[in-house]
């Protein structure tokens, strides 16, 4: 636990960083993302046994806890909580990759292990492969991160409203309120980025030479 | 594509994903055109969209845990209609005998052909006897693929599954099944009386998933789980019936809507025609498990099409909100066993974990052996503390 004078000090950097964040400074958001990763890891890790596909993060409650023990002493107001959020929500995204491709690299057993044929000689070829809801739902979210990189060069403030609604689990009042942006626009980028990363997933899987399970919901067109 | 384009293009987006479907390509058409380009984008985005919703739910709600309901609906306390009744008129069949069974009463009639309570006089004991409609009793390859399952399911050895003795032919009355004759009354019976206790819903839906787990284990999909298909005998056990029907009426009848009566309790996946796992029998089970508690289907609507959208691309409402003692934990059981998305959907062992908050057991790679091990103990454990204290448990040791 860290000692009240240094979390007091920690404390003010951020709201220091906050206010800086609001006025603009990107520099201040990249500073701003590190200490809150620490802090939201450190809170994801208390939860026992953290997201086995049986336990789910619950992000926006983890959002604003990191949010009360960073910042809560100084009051600040809703948006400036919401701005918060929103680089929390850039550091959420992170943790969760990270998890994801442990549990993938851990599922796998190092990452060029690969089915031989005669393992596939089954009666229906569904069944070859075991099911793995971890391992889907670690893929799912590493393909969507690498989506969301092509979408931030394309159009950076749809991937931040995606950022914040999806891993943020902000609402779409937060997320206009840390964006700077009216509700309606929110609910417009949203809707629209998400039809245009699940479209990007699905292309870039049929590049790499199939659709992977857990993009199956998508009917063969 | 400048910055005037790209907004152009959102807010085009904006205004066709808001159309019903069969009116987007005209707007499309007109809107777009001067631009053939614009065109191709937004019908590509638009297809993607449908998909993508589910999908982003079905992601979130198993790893992120946003609140996987809509803000609450007003509940439609008055839909529960489209009820099927047993037809009363005289049967030809009744006192005539087949083999060695006297058939003496008529039981129901479903899809699957009509079942009769029969006397098999060779072993001294009551029956029930299906006969399955004519186009079930073909002689082509589909019915062998039937035969060779339904005589899996047939050596099923388990109490949650209706005991299969015979599967026979007659000249006259073709293929029927003889099986096991129980007392008692099916799960729909019960819950058109209403919704049922919440202890006794989540203790048939744990029989339920034991059965299935048993069938799953010998490879054999149920695929037609619905209140129909279970009967409670009167010491409470639930019996899981037609194990493997449901097959070969995908096969021979597909396109003739004879499955419409059934299709609130279909899959996704099942709707969609894609190939079937035994995921597809616990969504299944989730909807059965929502109508218990609820008395309402989660999916439900006409004409057909509302159901099937439902089923595709909405959430449910939130049990709580038709009932609001149902608590949290057996409101995330069933939201997550409804995920869309089949490999996000919650299954045996996940279910125990998510009902008892079991943090010991196996993450959900957990073989099928160990699945069939956590029901059994789910059932016991219920027996033993009852589900209040159960939760309590839970809570406390997390």
């Amino acid at each position: 636990m860290a000692k009240p004078d240094l979390q007091d000090s920690r404390s003010s950097t951020v709201t220091r960083l906050l206010m800086e964040v609001r006025e603009g400074s990107h520099s201040a958001f990249d500073e701003l993302v590190p200490l809150i990763y620490e802090e939201l890891r450190g809170l994801a890790h208390a939860q026992r046994n953290v997201w086995h596909g049986t336990e789910t993060l619950d992000t926006s409650a983890l959002t604003h806890e990191a949010y009360l023990k960073l910042a809560g002493q100084a009051q600040l107001d809703w948006e400036s909580r919401a701005h918060f959020r929103s680089i929390a929500a850039r550091a959420m995204r992170q943790i969760l990759i990270d998890y994801a491709r442990a549990k993938r690299t851990q599922k796998r057993g190092g990452e060029h292990v690969r089915v031989s044929l005669d393992d596939l000689k089954v009666a229906d070829p569904d069944a070859a492969r075991e099911y793995d809801p971890v391992r889907d739902q670690a893929e799912a979210l590493i393909a969507v991160d690498e989506s969301l990189k092509r979408l931030k060069d394309r159009d950076e403030r749809q991937s931040r409203v995606v950022e914040c609604r999806f891993f943020g689990g902000m609402t779409i009042e937060d997320t206009s309120a840390a964006l700077g942006v009216s509700t309606a626009t929110v609910e417009r980028d949203w809707a629209m980025a998400k039809a245009w990363l699940y479209r990007d997933m699905r292309e870039s899987l049929a590049d790499k030479g199939g659709v992977e399970p857990w993009m199956k919901l998508t009917p063969s067109r | 594509m400048d910055e005037a384009d790209a907004e152009s293009l959102k807010r085009l987006f904006e205004r066709a994903i808001a159309l019903p479907v069969a009116e987007r390509d005209a707007f499309l058409e007109e809107v777009c055109s001067d631009s053939p380009e614009l065109q191709v984008e937004l019908t590509s985005l638009l297809e993607a969209a449908d998909d993508a919703d589910p999908f982003f739910a079905s992601l979130a709600n198993a790893v992120l845990s946003l609140p996987p309901w809509p803000a609450d609906e007003a509940p439609d306390a008055s839909a529960r209609a489209n009820r099927m009744r047993a037809e009363d008129e005289p049967d030809p069949l009744i006192g005539r005998s087949v083999h060695q069974y006297e058939i003496q009463e008529k039981l129901g009639r479903g899809g699957m052909g009509v079942v009769y309570r029969a006397y098999d006089t060779s072993l001294d004991r009551t029956v029930a006897l299906k006969f399955l409609p004519p186009y079930l009793s073909a002689d082509d390859s589909a019915t062998e693929r039937f035969l060779v399952e339904a005589r899996a399911a047939a050596a099923l050895d388990h109490s949650n599954v209706c005991n299969v003795h015979e599967i026979g032919e007659s000249e006259e009355c073709g293929r029927f099944i003889s099986m096991a004759y129980y007392e008692g009354e099916t799960l729909k019976q019960k819950i058109e009386r209403g919704p049922l206790p919440i202890d006794e819903a989540l203790d048939y839906a744990c029989q339920i998933g034991a059965g299935l787990d048993a069938a799953h284990q010998h490879g054999i999909i149920h695929r037609d789980i619905k209140p129909g298909n279970v009967i409670v005998t009167p010491d409470g056990t639930a019996k899981v019936l037609d194990f493997g029907l449901a097959k070969l009426a995908d096969v021979s009848l597909t396109g003739t809507g004879v499955r419409l009566g059934t299709i609130g309790y279909m899959s996704p996946e099942h709707l969609r025609g894609e190939p079937l796992d035994q995921r597809a029998d616990f969504w299944s089970l989730g909807v059965v498990l929502y109508e218990m508690l609820t008395g309402e289907l989660p999916f439900r609507g006409r004409p057909t099409a509302v159901t099937v959208h439902g089923i595709l691309h909405e959430e449910p409402t939130r049990p709580s909100s038709l009932r609001p003692e149902i608590p949290a934990e057996l409101e995330t059981v069933v939201g997550r066993m409804l995920a869309k998305h089949p490999g996000f959907r919650a299954t045996g062992a996940e279910l125990l974990n998510v009902v008892c908050g079991d943090t010991t057991t196996q993450p959900p790679a957990a073989t099928n052996t160990h699945t069939a091990g956590v029901w059994a103990r789910l059932r016991s454990w219920r027996g033993g503390v009852g589900l209040g204290a159960l939760i309590v448990v839970t809570v406390a040791t997390r």
